[in-house]
C-alpha cells in the first residue's frame, strides 16, 4: 500500500512539473476570463451563459490535461529507462499502473478544483445564487474525467504512437456522448450484422451520456437514484480499463 | 503466451465491462431528445459537434446568442416603423424585412430549444418577439406548444399561450391581466414588459406604464433595454409629470 502511495505522491509532484500540464492550466484560466464577454453578449442571460461556458472549458481542459498525462504516464518512463527503478523492486505491475493513474487524476482534479473556484468566483460576481446542482454538475465533469484518464491510459499501452493514444481517445470520447443516438440509428439498421457489430463496439465505450449531469441540472425529474447510478458506472468502467490495462501492461516486455 | 495474471485482469476486466454496461440499463433515462435535423443548415456542423461533445446546453447558449445578434438590427426596424419614425421593416442590407426573414427568425429560436429542450428562456423571448412585435401568433403559439410539449411542468408556457391568443384576437383587456402576472416572474424577457407599457400607454394609463419602465430599469441588465425604459420614462415624465 505504502508503495501505491509513493507512486500516486511521485506522479502528482511529476504532473506538477510538466510545462503542458502547466501551460493546459493557464490557457483554461484565460479562456475562463473570457466567459464574462460571452455573457456580456446575451446580458439577459450571462449567468447561464458564463456557467455553461465555465462547465464546458472545465471539462475540456480537463480532458486535455487527462489525454496528454495519460499518454506520456507510462511510455515516457519506459522510453527514459526510469521504470526499471521500480519494476526490479518486488512491485506488481498491477500496483504501478493503479499507483500512476491515481497519481495522475488527483493532478488533474486539483487543476480542475483550482478552475472551478475561479468560474465560481466569476459567478459570484454576478447575480448568481449557488445551487447544490451546481457542484453535482462539476462532480459528474470530474468524474467522465476520470473515465476518460483511465481509457487514455489503456490506448497508450496497446498502441504504437502517442498521437494514435490520443485520437483514439478523442474518439472515445465523441462516441460516449453519441452512443445513444448510434442505439436509435441500430433501431433502423436493415443489415443485422453491422448491428451486432455496433453493439459490440458500444460495449466497450463509455457511456458519457449518462455521466453528462452538466447537460441536464435544471431539468425536472432527475432523482438521486439516477446519479447514484452513474456515479457507480463511472468507477465500475474505470476499474474495468484499469483491469484490461494491468493486463495488457503485464504481457508487456519493458 | 499470456501469463496467468495477465489472464486473470482481462477475465476481471470484461466482467467489470458486463457490469458498467447494466448499471445504464437500469438507471439511465433518455431525458434529451434525440438530434434531429437541425431548423438551420448553415449551423449543422456546429449544432451536431455540441451535441458530440456533450455541450448541448451551452450550444444552445451560443445559438441563442447567434439569435440575439441576426434579430437586433430587424428589431430596431420594427420599432421606428411602430413609432413613425422611419421606413422600418429594414434589414441588414437595406432590404425590407420579408416573410422569409421572418421564417428564419423562427428558425434561428427553433435552434436553440432543439439543442436545449428545457431552455425556458429562449422559448418565452422568440414566441414574445414573433407575436407581440411580428404579429406572427400561429408561428409563437407553435414555438409555445413545443415548450409544453417538452416540459408541461412549466406552467408560465400555458400563462403566454393565453396572452398571445388574445393577442391575435385584439382582445387587450385580457391580454394585460395575463402579461402583468408574467412580469413577476424573473425569466420574463424584457420584451414582454416593453410590451406591457406599450398597452398601458395606449390606454392612457401613464402611472402603470411608468411602472413598467421602472420594473425594466431595476431589472434588466442589457443596456439597450435600459436605455430605452429610461428615454420612455422620461417622456412620460415631461409629457404628463409622472
Amino acid at each position: 500500500m505504502n508503495a501505491v502511495l509513493s507512486i500516486i505522491r511521485y506522479t502528482f509532484l511529476q504532473q506538477l512539473r510538466n510545462r503542458l500540464y502547466l501551460v493546459v492550466i493557464l490557457f483554461g484560466f484565460l479562456i475562463l476570463a473570457s466567459s464574462l464577454l460571452f455573457g456580456a453578449l446575451a446580458p439577459d442571460q450571462e449567468v447561464r451563459v458564463i456557467l455553461d461556458l465555465g462547465l464546458a472549458i472545465i471539462e475540456l481542459f480537463g480532458l486535455v490535461a487527462a489525454v496528454f498525462g495519460a499518454v506520456t504516464l507510462v511510455l515516457e518512463e519506459i522510453e527514459s529507462r526510469t521504470i526499471y527503478l521500480i519494476l526490479t523492486r518486488p512491485l506488481p505491475r498491477g500496483y504501478y499502473i493503479v499507483g500512476r493513474f491515481l497519481g495522475l487524476l488527483c493532478a488533474i482534479a486539483a487543476s480542475m478544483i483550482v478552475m472551478g473556484a475561479l468560474h465560481f468566483i466569476l459567478l459570484q460576481t454576478k447575480t448568481w445564487n449557488p445551487e447544490m446542482s451546481y457542484f453535482i454538475s462539476f462532480g459528474f465533469i470530474l468524474l467522465k474525467i476520470m473515465v476518460m484518464t483511465a481509457v487514455a491510459l489503456f490506448f497508450s499501452l496497446t498502441s504504437t504512437s502517442s498521437i494514435a493514444s490520443i485520437v483514439f481517445t478523442f474518439f472515445f470520447w465523441i462516441l460516449g456522448h453519441f452512443g445513444s443516438e448510434i442505439k436509435f440509428l441500430l433501431q433502423k439498421a436493415h443489415n443485422p450484422m453491422s448491428a451486432y457489430a455496433i453493439k459490440a463496439f458500444l460495449f466497450v465505450t463509455p457511456n458519457l451520456e449518462f455521466l453528462n449531469y452538466r447537460d441536464l441540472f435544471h431539468i425536472p425529474g432527475l432523482d438521486s437514484r439516477q446519479l447514484l447510478m452513474a456515479a457507480g458506472y463511472s468507477v465500475v468502467y474505470t476499474s474495468a480499463c484499469l483491469a484490461l490495462s494491468v493486463a495488457v501492461f503485464s504481457r508487456k516486455e519493458v | 503466451m499470456p501469463s496467468d495474471s495477465a489472464r486473470t485482469w482481462f477475465a476481471a476486466s470484461v466482467i467489470l465491462f458486463g457490469l458498467a454496461q447494466t448499471l445504464p440499463l437500469i438507471g439511465q433515462k433518455k431525458i434529451l431528445p434525440h438530434f434531429e435535423k437541425p431548423p438551420i443548415a448553415d449551423y449543422a456542423v456546429l449544432d451536431a459537434f455540441a451535441t458530440l461533445s456533450g455541450a448541448r446546453r451551452f450550444g444552445a447558449d451560443l445559438a441563442f446568442i447567434q439569435f440575439l445578434h441576426f434579430i437586433a438590427r430587424p428589431m430596431e426596424d420594427v420599432e421606428m416603423e411602430r413609432k413613425g419614425l422611419g421606413h422600418g421593416h429594414l434589414h441588414d442590407h437595406g432590404q425590407p424585412l420579408r416573410e422569409s426573414d421572418i421564417d428564419e427568425i423562427k428558425d434561428f429560436n427553433l435552434r436553440s430549444v432543439y439543442l436545449d429542450p428545457y431552455f425556458h428562456y429562449s422559448y418565452l423571448f422568440g414566441a414574445g418577439l414573433l407575436a407581440f412585435y411580428l404579429n406572427r401568433f400561429s408561428d409563437a403559439l407553435e414555438i409555445i406548444q413545443l415548450g409544453i410539449e417538452r416540459d408541461p411542468t412549466y406552467w408560465r408556457f400555458r400563462l403566454y399561450a393565453g396572452a398571445i391568443g388574445y393577442t391575435s384576437q385584439n382582445q387587450t383587456d385580457k391580454v394585460i391581466p395575463l402579461l402583468e402576472e408574467a412580469v413577476q416572474y424573473p425569466d420574463c424577457p424584457v420584451m414582454v414588459a416593453n410590451i406591457l407599457g406599450n398597452l398601458y400607454e395606449m390606454k392612457g394609463d401613464s402611472a402603470r406604464a411608468a411602472d413598467v419602465y421602472r420594473h425594466i430599469l431595476n431589472t434588466s441588465r442589457d443596456s439597450y433595454d435600459l436605455f430605452k425604459a429610461r428615454t420612455k420614462l422620461e417622456a412620460l415624465q415631461q409629457k404628463f409629470g409622472i
